[in-house]
Parts: structure tokens; C-alpha cells; sequence
């Protein structure tokens, strides 16, 4: 499995230069007040995610891949590995630069809040990233790009609909509940979801043709 | 002598195409080349040897993955990738990954360390090739190998061919229009057509055996029916497949009997009218 994580490690690392200009402009907005850099750069990273994808089917990669010794099953375990990978990098990434920033602007930097934002806005990238490989793996990257669309389109819709009409005064000391245990378990229930995921994942490519 | 690929009543059916090879064997120590023309099966074979498609019947006995090297028709890493990062990837994919011998190849094929979007067709080629080379593989399995290459460095990788079957537990099954190259190192010649094998013989049993005959359009009378396996009308002459050459040039003295090139034989066999 090391080989393949090491292609997808190589890959992103030859995006690295993109990556840094996105962080400068996310940085510049940051300092402008703009945007708040945390919730971005996951988003960013799933992006990412997706584009080694696209190398994999422009090349027809994966026919070759599964010719090589454990292919099939080496190639998905180490997909789902660099994503989490990934994540937890640009997680640290994000914390570092969120801290940064607050000391260069002489302005207190508030963790368990950054830690909040961060914890939950991977839960979401992970759920996206867990509807969106099984169907990546089942219909090839470019078929399933409309599914990528509508399943980001359908989160953010939820997740609107959930904010406007739910009453969060409705529950028992909700931002106790929110603040202390709320991201964790997102975060938790996620990682379930996209542990279930790559089960689903091995088991279509196992048998996938190309 | 043994095989190193066993395949018995294959059959991989599509909409509007299928695949049945009833026998195939590719014995250790050979060179065997699949011709046929677009679209015959050459490369869904190849793709059910190395489980690329499933298939629908019949069994394949190979070799362990480990052992096999693999070129593909348009299929490789990413163009991302640098040739040294191949290195990096593969040593931790094939248990037998020889860095010093990938290097000597690179060095050998004048491989710069360029990103592979950065490489010509026929460089990538090498590339390749190189790979494939490089985990010390007893089977190589080549889907149009010298696709893309110059005619120096294609005499060059054909003779990287035929070193590495010297070793006789080696063996090469490879796919190619190139039809010229499987004249200079093929043992065996595997001809598919609609999905079928219709020829399976040596290269010498097929350059010894068929010839083409060659008369004018009046004389093309003279030939009986059962000796012509297949023929071209041409503005001026006929040009007629025939089998037992020899025994056949004394019956028809009077007309040339040319040999055979793979190329003339794949286009009188498909082409030709009976």
C-alpha cells in the first residue's frame, strides 16, 4: 500500500505550488476579514482529493495499477489513507496559520473555537468524501462529476435548511452541548461513515473492469 | 517445457463483441505474438490475462502478479509524476524492485528526469518499458510495445527482448500492428480475429509453409479452387494465399511463389476474398 500512498503524496506535492498561492489569497482575505480561512482550506484539500482522481482516469491509471501485485485492494486502502492524511495535515496547517495570524494582528487566537470549525468542517468533507468515492470508484471520475455536484449542493442545502428552521434554544443547554462534545461527535460519526465507505469502495473495485 | 499461461474456454462476452478462446498456452521460454486488426481482441486478451476484465467463462492459470511486467496501450502513472518518483513508488510496490537496474535503464534509454507530461510518445514508451523491466519479471505481457518508438531504439528494445528471454523461464506474450518486429523475434505467432483465434502457429511453421502466388489476371483460371486459401485482384495480377508452399511452387511452375511477410498474410486472411 506505501507505493501507492507515496504516488498520491508525489502528486500532491507537485500541486504544492498551487496550494500556495490559494493559501496567500486565503491569507489576504483572512487579514481582510473576509473569509475565515479554517473552513476553506479542508474544502480546498477534498478538491484536491478529487483532481488525483482526474490524473488517475486521464492516464487510465487504475487499469495498470490493478496489474500490479495486491493492486485492487492497495489502491483504495491507500485512496482513503492520503485523505485522511491529508486532512489531518491541512487540520495542523490551518491551526498554525490561524495562530499566526491572530499574533500578527495582536489579537487573542481562540482554540477550542478553531478546533470546532476544524473538527466540523472535515466531518462534512469526510461525508462528502464518503457518498462521493463509492460512486467515483462505481462510475469512473468523469461520469460522476454530476454526482459530485449535486451531493456538495445537497449537503450545503441540508445543512442551510437545518440552520433556518431548527431552534437550537430548543435544546437543553445547547451551547454547552455544542461547544464541548458537539464537533467530536460529528467527527466521530463521520469517521464511521467513511470508514463504511471504503468498505463499500474495496468491494466495487474488486470487481470494476477498465 | 511448461507453460507460464494456461487459458481453457474462455469467453467474455460484450453487446456487440465476444472473446472465446477455447486453448492457449504460452509456453516457458517463448516469445508469442498476438496480431489481428483493430478491434479483434488482442487487448480485452491481454486485459483478461491480467484480470483487468473479469471474464464471463473458462479458467487462466498464470503466474503470481509479482512476476509479470506489464506494458499497456495508453495506460500508465500519472503525467504529474517525475521518471525518478516511478522509483520511489515502485520499490515499495514490487518486493523484487531493482533501483540500480531501473537507474542503468534510464540511463540507457537517455530517460531524463523530466515530469512524464514533459516526455515524447516514443520516450514515454521507454519509460514504460523500462518499468516493466525493472522488478526482474519472469512474463512480460506487451500491449503494442514499440508503439510510438524510432526505428533504432525499436531494433534496441527488441533486443532487450530477446536477451531477456534468454533466460528460458522467461517468457513474452506481446500485442503489435508492428508486424515486422514479431518476423525478427517471435517463436510463436497467435492470429485473432472477431474474437477468435484463427491461426496458432511457430514463425517458422507459417514463413515455411505459405507463400503468395502470383499470376496475371488471365491466368488466375488456371488455379484450382481447393489450392487457394484466399486471394487480392489487383489492376494487373492476382495475388493468391497458399499453404505448402513448396508443393505447391512445383505445381504452378510456370508463376512466381514470393514468401510471406506476417503483414501480407494478416491482410490476406482478413481481406482476401475466397
Amino acid at each position: 500500500m506505501k507505493g501507492f500512498i507515496k504516488k498520491d503524496l508525489l502528486f500532491l506535492k507537485g500541486s504544492l505550488k498551487l496550494y500556495a498561492l490559494i493559501c496567500v489569497l486565503y491569507i489576504i482575505m483572512v487579514i481582510q476579514g473576509e473569509i475565515d480561512i479554517s473552513a476553506l482550506l479542508p474544502f480546498f484539500s477534498m478538491m484536491l482529493m478529487f483532481t488525483t482522481f482526474n490524473y488517475d482516469a486521464f492516464n487510465n491509471w487504475d487499469a495498470y495499477a490493478t496489474t500490479l501485485p495486491k493492486g485492487r485492494e492497495n489502491i483504495v486502502k491507500a485512496k482513503y489513507t492520503v485523505t485522511v492524511l491529508l486532512a489531518v495535515v491541512v487540520s495542523l496547517f490551518v491551526l498554525i496559520l490561524g495562530y499566526l495570524i491572530s499574533y500578527f494582528q495582536k489579537q487573542p487566537f481562540n482554540l477550542t473555537e478553531s478546533l470546532n470549525i476544524i473538527l466540523i468542517v472535515n466531518s462534512v468533507t469526510f461525508l462528502i468524501e464518503s457518498i462521493m468515492y463509492p460512486i467515483v470508484y462505481k462510475l469512473g471520475i468523469e461520469k460522476a462529476r454530476i454526482a459530485i455536484f449535486l451531493v456538495v449542493f445537497g449537503i450545503v442545502i441540508i445543512a442551510g435548511a437545518c440552520w433556518k428552521f431548527i431552534d437550537f434554544n430548543n435544546f437543553a443547554d445547547p451551547s454547552h452541548f455544542l461547544q464541548h462534545y458537539g464537533a467530536i461527535l460529528f467527527l466521530g460519526g463521520a469517521l464511521i461513515i467513511f470508514a463504511i465507505s471504503f468498505w463499500i469502495s474495496k468491494k466495487i473495485y474488486l470487481k470494476r473492469e477498465f | 517445457m511448461t507453460n507460464i499461461i494456461e487459458i481453457k474456454n474462455l469467453e467474455k462476452n460484450y453487446e456487440k463483441f465476444t472473446l472465446k478462446i477455447d486453448k492457449l498456452a504460452i509456453p516457458k521460454g517463448n516469445i508469442v505474438g498476438l496480431i489481428g486488426e483493430n478491434g479483434a481482441g488482442k487487448t480485452t486478451l491481454l486485459k483478461a490475462i491480467l484480470k483487468i476484465i473479469t471474464i464471463d467463462k473458462g479458467t487462466i492459470t498464470i503466474c503470481p502478479n509479482e512476476d509479470i511486467g506489464v506494458v499497456l496501450d495508453n495506460i500508465f502513472f500519472p503525467e504529474i509524476l517525475k521518471v525518478k518518483d516511478l522509483d520511489t513508488i515502485m520499490r515499495d510496490i514490487y518486493q523484487n524492485w531493482d533501483s540500480e537496474l531501473y537507474n542503468s535503464y534510464l540511463q540507457e534509454f537517455n530517460l531524463p528526469n523530466q515530469t512524464i507530461k514533459k516526455l515524447s510518445k516514443g520516450m514515454r514508451k521507454k519509460l514504460e518499458i523500462a518499468v516493466a523491466l525493472s522488478h526482474h519479471p519472469k512474463l512480460l505481457i506487451l500491449d503494442e510495445p514499440t508503439n510510438g518508438l524510432d526505428p533504432i531504439m525499436r531494433s534496441e528494445v527488441l533486443d532487450i527482448f530477446l536477451k531477456f528471454i534468454e533466460d528460458e523461464e522467461h517468457s513474452i506474450l506481446l500485442s503489435t500492428h508492428i508486424t515486422s518486429d514479431l518476423e525478427h523475434i517471435a517463436d510463436k505467432i497467435v492470429f485473432i480475429d472477431k474474437g477468435q483465434i484463427i491461426l496458432e502457429k511457430t514463425r517458422d511453421e507459417l514463413m515455411d509453409n505459405y507463400g503468395i502466388l502470383k499470376c496475371g489476371v488471365d491466368d488466375f483460371a488456371k488455379i484450382a479452387k481447393e489450392d487457394i486459401i484466399t486471394y487480392k485482384k489487383g489492376r494487373f495480377n492476382y495475388e493468391i494465399l497458399m499453404d505448402n508452399k513448396k508443393q505447391k511452387q512445383k505445381k504452378y511452375k510456370e508463376f512466381i511463389m514470393d514468401k510471406i511477410t506476417l503483414e501480407e498474410l494478416m491482410v490476406l486472411l482478413i481481406k482476401g476474398e475466397k
